[in-house]
């Protein structure tokens, strides 16, 4: 039987659940914890990564480590929220071709 | 002489499922009910199998995680026990108090050793994520680990904390 999962997709952490028993239980990741950091990056290998692992390597990789994207998600590029906060982040951004960021 | 007699067959026994729309919408809804509460007890026996299994594996790894907790914000004060040994002067660095923080520093490690928890060799390796937090990036880049600021310590199979790195050009870089 297929399972419906909820996710908490945060700024900074997400979390994700389902419901056991009918009650919700939050769902530990693969390094067996709770909270995931809402992080991903890709090293100068190719190698993608995921949660406290691209957190760790983001001051060593700042143009390819990509966080606080919640910020940005569903907004087109001219908007000014992301005019503003496009200088606070170190990766780049574009628009694409229907305006998106 | 035993009596037996075969109790009366009355026309209701006789009747089968297939009979059932004969007697109308009643029965029908009632088997209905029926399969709804089948269905929902076939569910839950196997939500609490699931729950049961899971409970068990959870029981054992919260044994170990309670553990996890406790060394983890105990590590803190060796770091600061170390860093203070690091911070001496030079004149004070053979003084009997010295020598004192020293033994007192190799038995927190093999206190913690006990326990599980084992130093990671860090400076001159190639930076890890896995093993590695980097808090400070040489602009010149690279990907070895020049400084360590605080050790990271492994506890069985993972990371009890990952130490605490600069990362720069290697030696060769």
């Amino acid at each position: 039987m297929a399972r419906t999962i909820g996710i908490d997709l945060g700024t900074t952490n997400s979390v994700m659940a389902t419901i056991e028993g009918g009650e919700p239980t939050v769902i530990p990741n693969a390094e067996a914890e709770r909270l995931t950091p809402s992080v991903v990056a890709v090293t100068p290998s190719g190698e993608r990564l995921v949660g406290r692992f691209a957190r760790r390597q983001a001051v060593t990789n700042p143009e390819n480590t990509v966080f606080s994207v919640k910020r940005f998600m569903g907004r087109k590029f001219d908007d000014p929220a992301v005019q503003r906060d496009k200088g606070l982040v170190p990766y780049q951004m574009r628009a694409a071709k229907n305006g998106d960021v | 002489m035993t009596d037996t007699q075969n109790p009366p067959v009355s026309p209701d026994t006789e009747r089968s499922d297939a009979d059932a729309t004969d007697s109308g919408p009643e029965l029908e809804a009632v088997l209905a009910e029926r399969d709804r509460y089948l269905d929902q007890l076939q569910r839950t026996a196997a939500d609490f199998a699931n729950y049961r299994r899971r409970i068990e594996q959870e029981r054992a790894q919260q044994r170990l995680a309670a553990n996890e907790q406790l060394l983890r914000e105990i590590v803190p004060v060796l770091d600061d026990l170390q860093r203070g040994l690091g911070s001496l002067p030079p004149d004070q660095q053979e003084s009997k108090l010295a020598e004192g923080m020293r033994w007192v520093e190799q038995k927190f490690l093999t206190t913690l050793k006990k326990h599980g928890v084992t130093p990671i060799e860090s400076l001159g390796q190639s930076f890890d994520p896995s093993v590695h937090e980097a808090v400070e990036a040489d602009p010149a880049g690279g990907d070895t680990v020049v400084a360590v600021y605080a050790p990271g310590y492994r506890l069985g199979d993972g990371i009890l904390r990952p130490a605490m790195v600069k990362v720069g050009p290697g030696e060769d870089g």
